[in-house]
């Protein structure tokens, strides 16, 4: 069975159309293939074929490719999301009222590096615990008034302050009594800075000291039983 | 699921392969579209059955189109091929025929939009012998000492049918060149009937005033 056109009507839409030119259209030479054109057409389709198996190889590889590095990603910010919500959130958080860890009850200051900043990281993180076991806390670090222990007024804490947050969630945008502007922040971590210009007229004890209350101190370095009040420390005789 | 008649043409596939030559030829008999069926079942008989009914007619098509006869049976190499990379694809609702034609007409688009071959469309004719030559194309002048000479009224005629828009050529060459149905024609475009129709009204109308040295 061969393949046969079916013609269309000859008088259909032609009215408008030059007899002549429709003959001449419809007995224009037929070009024909070589004899060779099937032999070309089998070769090519084997050429293609086996290109096509090795673009196959080669797309499956790097699916798989794109399939496990894919997977590693998904895999990887899963646990990094997971990771970040599983971290015990730390229960004052939401709830200041809650008391602080036990710290010794002398121990309440911290010492000053002979630079003026407070030292090493140990200091940070302890002052990061003692603003979340208070549950808010201002640019003069202190605790709630019930848990504080004996602290004595700010000339130590006046000295100090926040040179760089991180990460602060500001809670409360206030004034104290004196006019200073108090920002209340939740999660904060901060450096502090002391000058010992600013205590010239702070007691002699104090000079060079300064104490974020509620801290735990280093008791190697310090020592809080002997300066009178039991709260300020002095650092020991050299 | 295969339907009757495609368990039937299976049968005849197996047939073919337990009888060799003989059923080869009886495989010749088909119809394009129980053949069409066989090439989905990677019979390659079919395929070789399937160019010799098609090659000269889309050769004729695809050159009438591009009017370069290297660049055609470049393209209808592809095609075939096509044919047997998608394969899979035919429907056995349709005709076969349309399926080629439109294959074929989208490559010849496809190789008309390049812009490195845009440039390179000689018009080139072939005589008796088979022999390639070119027809120039700065002819504008009516040479009425040869008007009545066939040869160069069909150089003419395919001057001008490369002169016409895409669309209308197109719609003109499968119409009175290849002389299919409208509705194939509309089928392989992609456009409705009255479309098809409309584009052949107004193609035919442009090759006249364009040959109008031949035929006023």
């Amino acid at each position: 069975m061969t393949h046969t056109p079916i013609r269309n009507d000859p008088r259909e839409g032609t009215e408008n159309a030059d007899p002549r030119l429709l003959h001449d259209l419809r007995n224009m030479p037929k070009v024909t293939a070589p004899p060779s054109f099937m032999d070309e057409v089998r070769a090519r389709i084997a050429e293609r074929e086996k290109s096509g198996h090795a673009r196959k190889k080669y797309a499956s590889t790097s699916r798989l490719v794109l399939t496990l590095t894919g997977t590693v990603a998904v895999v990887y910010l899963c646990v990094l999301f997971f990771r970040g919500n599983d971290s015990p959130p730390s229960p004052q958080r939401n709830s200041p009222s809650i008391e602080a860890p036990e710290a010794p009850p002398r121990e309440t200051g911290t010492p000053i590096s002979p630079s003026g900043s407070l030292p090493g990281r140990a200091t940070e993180d302890a002052s990061r615990r003692a603003v979340d076991n208070a549950g808010s806390t201002s640019t003069s670090p202190q605790v709630n008034d019930e848990h504080k222990p004996n602290v004595s007024p700010s000339p130590q804490i006046e000295g100090t302050s926040v040179t760089r947050a991180i990460g602060k969630d500001t809670m409360a945008d206030e004034h104290d009594a004196r006019g200073t502007r108090q920002e209340t922040f939740r999660n904060v971590e901060f450096e502090l800075e002391y000058t010992p210009a600013q205590y010239k007229d702070a007691a002699p004890e104090s000079h060079g000291k300064a104490r974020i209350s509620g801290l735990p101190l280093d008791s190697t370095k310090t020592d809080t039983s002997k300066n009178g009040t039991g709260d300020t420390p002095v650092r020991k005789p050299r | 699921m295969t339907s009757f008649w495609e368990q039937d043409t299976l049968q005849s596939v197996q047939e073919t392969k337990r009888c060799g030559k003989s059923a080869a030829a009886s495989l010749s008999e088909k119809t394009d579209e129980e053949l069409a069926v066989l090439l989905q079942n990677d019979v390659q008989e079919a395929l070789d059955i399937l160019v010799l009914r098609y090659k000269d007619a889309l050769l004729n098509f695809i050159f009438r189109f591009l009017g370069n006869m290297e660049l055609s049976r470049d393209v209808l190499q592809e095609t075939f091929i096509r044919l047997w990379e998608k394969r899979s694809l035919y429907r056995s609702c349709g005709r076969f025929s349309t399926w080629i034609y439109t294959i074929a007409a989208n490559l010849a688009r496809s190789e008309l939009r390049r812009p490195s071959r845009r440039l390179l469309v000689p018009v080139i004719q072939h005589d008796a012998e088979g022999e390639e030559y070119e027809i120039p194309l700065r002819d504008t002048e009516p040479l009425p000492d040869r008007v009545a000479d066939t040869e160069f009224r069909y150089r003419r005629i395919q001057e001008a049918l490369l002169a016409l828009p895409v669309v209308f050529r197109e719609a003109v060459i499968l119409c009175d060149i290849q002389e299919l149905a409208y509705e194939e024609i509309a089928a392989i475009i992609g456009q409705p009937i009255g479309t098809v129709k409309s584009r052949i009204n107004r193609g035919r109308a442009m090759l006249r005033s364009m040959l109008r040295d031949i035929y006023d």
